[in-house]
């Protein structure tokens, strides 16, 4: 292992009961490697397992089999107080219905992590406000995050997920939520993201937002393979066709 | 249309079963509360006369009958009005070696007794002429038993021989007047049997006779046949019931109060807890809307669910104060046996439940329109929260960031008030009882020797130069009137420092022609402090002769409750307080008693012994030593504090049983919230302090509200019980039982959220993130 590696995942298992007593294998050995400032799209038809590895990789699902390492620290066996520490360090995660805290206003809520990290309020407030300026936001930081439209609501979840500059940034599906023109302005983010450094781990159906990553992975019953990142109707089928192995 | 309604109502009621079954035990523990409480203060104002009809008390008794019982009986049954009645043939008896004075000793001259009946606690009334019943005061006094013999010594009337007699204890209970009558009343009665006077002929003293009133016949008729005869009427039982009742009524009226302030407690927490059980996000309104479902649709299955909720919840509130009822009555009453157990109250607990199921269903028809939309939830209001710790700046903005705080912060805070009234009301009742300058009496001793007249400075010789005895007062009755008024008076001799009883307004006299009123005499006759009023006293009694003179008011005063069997004299807030120099040698006085003022830490025993044979009087009678001088009134409060401090637990479980459940609905419905706070690296004990702060700001929120409307609530309360019943309006604020209050609520949400907050901890972050 070097330095450089971001994430590692190595025979990842995991599979779930069913009512039937039939158990789904979600993950079936999965082997990965992200390497630091890489931006990887993981593909895939729905059920395949993509938003699993990206729960069991930020902890917040446990494996069955496999080790998970970011930066080079161990993500399983760890008790549920270490994961949460862990994430505050290494993960900072975007969802596709945003989970905004409508309580806290738009500040607050990217506030509250670099306070989890370990700031202090007047520094988690001005590691804030950078991040809304970043991305637009900055004149709305008072306001609650249920006035604002979709798109500024999943650049608000990605402030709040760089607040702590995490070794990765981990997005399910961020534009599933999004028209085009939402769409559109996250990739753009995304892209400049992982241009000045940032390593991204994206699960998407979107196969105009995958084109985008270095790096993408099809995964198909509970397994990775490899794309070219380059040949985009390589991506789009892998998007568009279930089972495809 | 109506089965689609009904399936509605199904649905919403399957898929929140857990919910529908908590806030049904909730109206059933908050319900049951206040409909027991309602019931028990029912119970308790109609208990003295539950009792004066379980003993069949007469509607007049006289003791104006010959002494030889035969004689007696034959002129009480010359009276055509007269009903049922009882014979009371009585003895002069002492109990040697006992501290018990003042006692009453007689036979019943009827078998069975009919009339009047003794309630007997344990044991039997006497059958043969060696058997004695004693009533409670008795009993204490002598430490007997049943089964314990007793050594009687019965007096000749002239007192010139004494006859020993060994009885055996056959019976323990309780004359109906003890139910109302003041400490200082409740002399030891001996009963004997009939059989008794058979064997002790030519020693009764006297003879009385009380009887019921004949069918056909009223009180009025009974009345003027007995005067005809010559039978001064020494006890009427409607006036005596009017003073039972107003002896229990503010304790009563007071409970009643309670009651109600359970129940509204009761019917907004449920009744907020219901409306968000019912209540649809816009999305699930629009699906129905969509499918056809019509707002009157919603509506009816909205109420429906509500109704199902109220309907278990009432029943089990009846259930509930069925199961209390043994609880009640409270008060003196609550001696008697056949009076305890369980009671339903069918008019009580009937609309009591009607109109908790009514209040709830209006509620939820009143705010089931509203449906959840964007606005319930919201940045919280709290300003410079994230200068805290994440999870507690968490906890306050999950607190504060609902539209629905203040009603659930107002919700609790009913409940809340509920606990301070009560509390601040059950620490000034208790007060009440332990302090009985409150009612009048400022000394730490009283002698009194019924009718006899004390030799006063004699007494006071022997104890003038004891520095434990700082005050030395003599008193004695009169009968006067005050501006045509009769008003019960009392005369005060200041034999070693100032005689007066507590002053509520003014100064004490201080030379000739000044006295003191009671407040609600001062109020009866209309008068002022400074006003002048003529005064009458009785110069001559049998002439009707009376000599008037002019007296300034200078103050009121509550008068201690010492009373004198058969005669109306002052207590507490009635009666006129003279100067025992303004009456000598003008007014007929009569009856006697010393009050002694001990210095702190001084023993009452230790006076008591200087006078081994009594206060020394004209005629040789007895003296009965009291510590306190308690009325009935202050003695039904003491007994009815057991059972607020009960009610005060019972409504802190039902306000954190509240809280604890509108903690787990806002988990369940903010799982998202909590899934997020772990993704964000939120550690277990950090949401589980999210979930504790959040409580506890709520409950903290609502203390705030509730101490200080509680405190004046609980003062209201008081000072119209303290009023009503006359004795001096010291509301107090007990500190000790509300910090146990405060700091017991703060530190029982911290235990009840622990489920919930537990729940929030297990909150499954993958799966609620991954979906909406």
């Amino acid at each position: 292992m070097t330095s450089t590696t971001a994430l590692r995942v190595t025979g990842l298992r995991k599979s779930y009961e069913t009512d039937r007593d039939v158990p789904v294998r979600a993950l079936r050995g999965v082997e990965l490697e992200v390497e630091a400032g890489q931006f990887l799209a993981v593909t895939g038809p729905s059920g395949c397992g993509k938003s699993t590895l990206l729960n069991i990789v930020a902890g917040l699902e446990a494996a069955d089999e496999g080790a998970v390492s970011i930066a080079d620290e161990q993500v399983t066996g760890r008790s549920e107080a270490e994961l949460a520490l862990l994430r505050r360090k290494h993960v900072g995660m975007v969802f596709q219905f945003y989970n905004l805290l409508d309580e806290l206003s738009v500040i607050e809520n990217v506030a509250l992590p670099a306070m989890l990290g370990g700031r202090k309020r007047k520094a988690a407030e001005a590691r804030a406000r950078d991040l809304l300026g970043l991305l637009g936001l900055v004149d709305r930081g008072g306001a609650s995050p249920a006035v604002l439209s979709g798109g500024q609501r999943q650049r608000l979840a990605i402030a709040r997920a760089l607040a702590n500059d995490p070794t990765l940034l981990l997005a399910d599906e961020p534009t599933g939520a999004l028209d085009s023109d939402g769409s559109a302005e996250i990739a753009e983010l995304f892209r400049r993201l992982n241009a000045d450094g940032q390593t991204i781990v994206m699960v998407t159906h979107d196969a105009g937002l995958a084109t985008i990553a270095t790096r993408v992975v099809r995964m198909a019953d509970g397994r990775i393979a490899d794309l070219p990142p380059d040949d985009g109707q390589a991506v789009a089928d892998a998007v568009a066709t279930p089972g495809l192995s | 249309m109506r089965s689609a309604t009904l399936l509605l109502w199904r649905a919403r009621l399957r898929g929140s079963l857990r919910r529908v079954v908590a806030l049904a035990l909730l109206t059933a523990l908050g319900g049951g509360i206040s409909l027991a409480v309602a019931a028990g203060a029912r119970r308790t104002a109609g208990a003295n006369d539950a009792v004066l009809d379980l003993t069949d008390t007469p509607e007049l008794s006289t003791s104006y009958v010959p002494t030889n019982p035969d004689e007696a009986r034959e002129l009480a049954r010359t009276i055509p009005a007269a009903g049922d009645f009882a014979q009371l043939v009585g003895y002069v008896a002492l109990l040697p070696e006992t501290p018990l004075a003042g006692l009453n000793s007689a036979a019943y001259y009827n078998d069975p007794v009919v009339v009047d009946r003794p309630v007997v606690l344990e044991g039997r009334m006497p059958d043969a002429a060696n058997e004695v019943f004693l009533n409670e005061a008795a009993a204490a006094g002598t430490g007997a038993a049943i089964g314990d013999e007793i050594e009687v010594v019965i007096a000749k009337p002239d007192f010139t021989e004494f006859f020993p007699e060994t009885m055996v204890v056959v019976g323990i209970g309780v004359i109906s007047d003890a139910i109302y009558q003041d400490e200082t009343e409740l002399n030891a009665l001996l009963v004997y049997a009939k059989e008794f006077v058979d064997s002790h002929r030519e020693l009764n003293v006297w003879g009385g006779v009380a009887m019921t009133v004949a069918p056909g016949a009223d009180r009025d008729d009974l009345a003027a046949q007995m005067l005809e005869r010559g039978m001064v009427i020494d006890n009427d039982r409607a006036p005596e019931r009017a003073e039972a009742r107003a002896a229990i009524r503010p304790l009563a009226v007071t409970l009643g109060v309670l009651a109600l302030l359970a129940a509204l407690a009761t019917i907004v927490v449920v009744g907020q807890a219901l409306h968000r059980l019912v209540r649809r996000s816009p999305a699930e309104a629009r699906s129905l809307a969509a499918t056809g479902c019509s707002r009157r649709m919603l509506l009816a299955a909205d109420v429906g669910v509500a109704a199902t909720v109220g309907v278990a919840g009432t029943i089990g509130a009846v259930g509930v104060a069925v199961i209390a009822s043994p609880l009640f009555p409270q008060g003196r009453a609550r001696r008697i046996p056949a009076l305890r157990g369980v009671d339903v109250d069918l008019a009580v607990l009937g609309l009591g439940a009607v109109a908790i199921l009514g209040a709830l269903t209006v509620v939820v028809a009143a705010t089931s329109r509203r449906p959840a939309g964007k606005g319930e939830v919201r940045p919280g209001s709290a300003p410079g929260v994230l200068g805290m710790n994440p999870a507690v700046a968490t906890g306050v903005r999950f607190a504060t960031g609902r539209r629905g705080l203040p009603g659930t912060v107002g919700g609790v805070a009913v409940g809340l008030i509920a606990i301070v009234t009560a509390v601040v009301f059950t620490g000034s009742m208790d007060r009440l009882v332990s302090r009985p300058a409150l009612a009048g009496f400022n000394w730490d001793l009283l002698g009194t020797n019924g009718y006899g007249q004390i030799d006063t400075a004699a007494a006071a010789d022997q104890l003038r130069d004891d520095p434990d005895v700082e005050r030395i007062t003599g008193l004695t009755f009169a009968d006067v009137t005050v501006d045509g008024t009769q008003v019960p008076t009392t005369a005060w001799a200041a034999i070693k420092g100032s005689p007066w009883p507590p002053l509520t307004a003014g100064r004490a006299p201080e030379g000739p022609n000044e006295i003191l009123l009671g407040p609600g005499t001062l109020d009866t006759l209309g008068r002022r402090i400074g006003d002048t009023v003529t005064v009458a006293f009785n110069v001559d009694f049998d002439a009707g002769k009376t000599e008037r003179i002019e007296m300034a008011v200078v103050g009121t005063a509550v008068s201690p409750a010492i009373g004198l069997t058969g005669t109306d004299t002052p207590r507490l807030d009635v009666g006129v307080l003279v100067r025992q120099d303004d009456i000598a040698g003008r007014g007929f006085e009569f009856g006697g008693a010393m009050l002694f003022d001990l210095a702190d830490g001084a023993d009452p025993g230790s006076v008591r012994a200087r006078f081994p044979e009594g206060l020394p009087d004209d005629i040789q009678g007895v003296t009965g030593w009291f510590d306190t001088a308690r009325p009935a009134e202050v003695i039904q409060t003491g007994a009815a504090v057991d059972v607020l401090e009960l009610a005060i637990v019972a409504l802190l479980i039902g306000v954190m049983a509240t809280v604890a459940h509108n903690l787990l609905g806002f988990v369940r419905e903010r799982r998202n919230a909590f899934a997020v706070l772990k993704a964000l690296g939120f550690t277990p004990r950090q949401i589980r302090s999210t979930v504790l702060w959040q409580s506890g700001l709520v409950v903290g929120a609502a203390l705030v509200v509730a101490v200080p409307l509680g405190i004046a609530a609980g003062r209201w309360l008081y000072q119209g019980f303290a009023g009503g019943i006359g004795v001096i309006v010291q509301p107090v604020v007990p500190p000790l039982a509300l910090a146990a209050a405060v700091l017991g609520a703060m530190a029982l949400v911290q235990v009840v959220a622990l489920l919930p907050a537990r729940q929030a901890r297990r909150t499954d972050a993958a799966t609620e993130l991954r979906w909406e």
